[in-house]
Formats: structure tokens, sequence, C-alpha cells
């Protein structure tokens, strides 16, 4: 399943992974289903990282703003 | 030999007219300015040396003035000419003129400059500090890394106050796609001599969180374009070739470029530059990631109808010999009518014979009932014809009648009722006693 803390270039290589699977027909239809929506999963995932504020970097930043004024 | 006694200021003033006599013009000499200084009056005073072929001993060194009137002509036009600052550090080709003061001593004065010989010098120099990196093999380092395809954490090397900078924050934080860029601001000294050490004090406080950024930016928003020296000094360029993150360069400078330029990761003319490249390498990854979006419903749809056109083929096979079977089964059906219809109608031909025989039969048979029976009536009738009331009454016989029915007793009739007698010739009434 999708790993939230997958890099954009991980997951963009994962939906290509899962395009080429796609294209090239070696899925069956049950597949197809699953594949699909884990590929939709991963766009979102992506999407996400271009537009979204992670809480997480955020407070990265902050903590090192912090560590400055220590200096 | 008599033995004069001269006073101090005597002497020189000696010094000087000797010094005067023997170099009368003026010389253009090379040399390296060490020090630099301009006072409050625009004069310029610097100490020039000149170092050993071999090493960094000096084996020569002079002060050397500028007079206000002469530097204000002479600074520009080196440094237009140049893009380089007029400072220490630089090797200069200057006309001078050896002088001694009985008060201040020997110093040379600085009548002109030959730029070109500094451009040259300059051009040597680096020349020999890209050598001495590609010798060290780290020349192409920083340009080996790969950038990431989306650079979301960025250090920002520059000066908070520069213009510049103020414009690549807002152009990312504001760019118009909504795109989300994480900046941290490492402040340094972006000109003169300190800059370089600055820059390097900043690449190593981000070193500390070299796992965090995605990439480095180094920026220098407007300023004169002869203070990049720094950008060409060996340590800095020597740090960012080996810097382990992409290292980004916008130093905002027309001509030349300057070695950390060459040696950076990514090289952009000015901080605009930098901020429209990281928005388009976003662009880029967005327009790509739509593009997966669409080309996924595509090979989805296709495959969905993939497996349609598979069982329309198996209809296709499967139509025929339904059909077939369909016509055969039909065409049996049809015979089966007709053989039925035949057979029903030689049914009917064959009972309506049998009828229209039992027919006659019965037609026979009821004729000769019907005869008999008319036969009967007639003997009858013949007996009927003995037995009709009106002929009996003819015969003298008579029917009484009390209150309309036949009296067939007396002793039924009470005294002093009215009766009726019938007879052939008409009603008789009395009354009984």
């Amino acid at each position: 399943m999708t790993k939230k803390n997958l890099s954009y270039t991980e997951a963009v290589a994962n939906i290509e992974e899962i395009l080429q699977q796609i294209e090239t027909g070696e899925l069956d239809v049950d597949e197809l289903a699953e594949k699909v929506k884990q590929a939709s999963e991963l766009l979102k995932l992506c999407k996400g990282k271009l537009f979204q504020t992670e809480k997480e970097i955020e407070k990265i930043l902050k903590d090192m703003e912090g560590e400055k004024s220590n200096e | 030999m008599d033995n004069q006694t001269l006073s101090l200021f005597q002497l020189l003033v000696q010094v000087k007219s000797a010094l005067k006599k023997a170099m009368p013009v003026s010389y253009w000499i090379l040399a390296e300015i060490s020090e630099m200084k301009v006072n409050y009056s625009g004069h310029c005073y610097l100490e020039l040396v000149e170092k050993e072929e071999t090493g960094e001993s000096i084996r020569a060194k002079a002060r050397a003035t500028i007079w206000s009137a002469v530097y204000r002509m002479l600074q520009p036009y080196f440094e237009t000419t140049t893009q380089t600052r007029l400072s220490a550090g630089i090797r200069v080709m200057v006309k001078v003129t050896a002088e001694f003061h009985e008060m201040y001593g020997f110093s040379l004065n600085i009548s002109d400059i030959e730029p070109s010989y500094t451009l040259g010098e300059l051009a040597k120099q680096k020349l020999e500090i890209i050598n001495r990196l590609k010798a060290e093999g780290v020349y192409d380092m920083n340009r080996a890394l790969r950038l990431p395809e989306l650079p979301r954490r960025i250090a920002v090397i520059s000066s908070r106050t520069a213009a510049g900078y103020g414009d690549f924050m807002d152009q990312l934080t504001g760019n118009p796609y909504g795109y989300k860029f994480y900046l941290k601001i490492y402040p340094a000294v972006m000109q003169g001599d300190e800059a370089e050490q600055s820059i390097i004090g900043a690449l190593d406080r981000i070193y500390d969180h070299e796992d965090f950024f995605d990439a480095v930016v180094i920026i220098r928003g407007g300023g004169a374009q002869s203070e990049l020296s720094c950008f060409n000094g060996y340590w800095l360029t020597s740090h960012i070739c080996q810097f382990p993150l992409p290292v980004l360069t916008g130093i905002g400078h027309e001509q030349d470029e300057t070695i950390a330029d060459l040696v950076a990761n990514t090289r952009l003319k000015t901080p605009t530059a930098v901020a429209e490249f990281l928005i388009d390498r976003f662009r880029g990854a967005d327009m790509r990631i739509n593009e997966l979006s669409s080309s996924l419903v595509d090979a989805v749809t296709e495959q969905v109808h993939e497996e349609q056109e598979l069982l329309n083929r198996f209809l296709l096979l499967l139509r025929p010999s339904v059909r077939e079977r369909m016509v055969s089964h039909s065409v049996s059906l049809r015979y089966l009518s007709v053989h039925i219809t035949g057979a029903v109608k030689q049914r009917l031909i064959k009972e309506t014979g049998s009828v229209n025989r039992r027919n006659d039969k019965l037609k026979i048979a009821a004729r000769e009932f019907m005869n008999q029976r008319k036969h009967t009536l007639d003997i009858l009738d013949k007996k009927n014809g003995y037995l009709d009331p009106f002929l009996i009454l003819k015969r003298g016989y008579s029917i009484t009648y009390h209150k309309g029915k036949a009296i067939k007793d007396p002793a039924l009739v009470s005294p002093d009722e009215i009766i009726e007698t019938r007879l052939a010739g008409g009603i008789l009434i009395s009354k009984t006693t």
C-alpha cells in the first residue's frame, strides 16, 4: 500500500510502473481496479507535495529558527 | 675629505632632489595592491607589493598615493572596464613617479592605470583556480548532483536587505499556481572583503541540515558589478564544488561568469531567474502528474474497452450458431405447421364425409320418425274426436259447475247455492234446495 513518506520521485516512479503494467495489459480486470486505486492515491500524494503545507516541515523550520537564535 | 655635517632636513632635501634628478619621468610598473584606503578628502592611499615568483614572500613594498582629483577619474574607469573593484588583492599596472618627501618619505604617485592588465591577470587567476579545482577532482562534483524534481525545501544564502532577496522570496511564496515552497534564509555578507568567508559560514550552517534541504540558492540582488571577486575565490568555489546539496546561483551580473557560476549545479543570471526556474520545475512536475493521470485514465479505458471487445467477439461467435439453431427450429416449426394444417384438413375432409353421411342417415331417420309420429297423431286425432265434450253434451249429457268447478258429487254443494248447468244448447242457472 501507499507509504506516507514516499518522495515525489518515488511516487511518480510507482505511478509510471502501474501505468506501464496497465498499458502492456499485464493486469487482469480484478487487479486493474486495485492498481488504479493505488495509482490515484499516489497521484493525490504528488499533488499534495506541490500544493499542500506539511506541518512536519514547518515545525522543523521553526525548530531551526530557535536553534539559530542560540548561536 | 671634509666631513660636512648636515641636518636631517638638509639630507632629506638632497635625497629628494637627487631622486628627482635621477628619475624625472614617470614609469609604468606592475604590482599588487596589498592595502588600500580612501580618506575623507578623497585621496587614496595604497601599499603596493611584489611577491616572489615562486611563493608568497614579498620582495618589494612601497607606499603609493592617488590624489583625489585623479582617483575620481581612475576609479570608475578601472571598475567599469574590469568589472572589478579597485581594491586590495588585485594586480595592477600603474603609471607612477617616484617621489620623496622630507616629512613622509618615499612614495609612488599614481597618475594612470591600465585596466586590461588587471583583466588579463584576473582571467589568468581565474583559470588557475579552475585548473586547481579540476586537478583536485572537485570541479564537477556539485554539477553531478541530481537536483530533485521538486526542490521544495530551499536554503537561501543572501543578504536580508538586498532588493533581489525580497523579490525572490515574494516571487516564490506568491507564485500564481499556489505551489508550496519552504524557504529558509541564511544571511551572509554578499560583497566586499568579508563576503567569501561569510558565504562559506552560511554554507557550513546549512551543512548541519543537509538531510532537510533539497537545494541551496545563492543570490545577490543588485549591487555593484565590481563586487564579484568573492565568487571567484578559491575557498568559496571549492566549498560550492564539494557541497552535498545542489547549489543554484543567481548572482546578478551580466558579463563573465564567475567560478561560482561555473561549478554550481545550476547557474542562473538573477534571483528572479532562480525563482522562475524553481516555479517552472514545479510546473513541469505538475504537468507530468496531470499527464500521468490522463494516461492512466486512457489506459484503463482502453483496457476496459478491450475486455468489452473481447466479449463482443464472443457474442459474434455465438450469434450465428444461435441463429442457425433458430432458423432450423423455425423451419421445422413451419414444416410442422404445414403438416398439421394438412393433417387437420385431411381429417376435416374425412370427418366432414362421415358427418355428411351421418347427416343423411339422420335425415332419413328423422323423416321416418316424423312419419311415424304423424301417423300416431292421426290415429290419436281420430280418437280425440270421440272424446270431444261438446259432442258428448249434444248427446244429452250435461256438466254442472259450482263456483267455476265441475260438480262430481251433489253432497259437496250446500243448499241455497247458485249452480250452473252446461247444456249443449246453453247454460242453465239454478238454486239448490
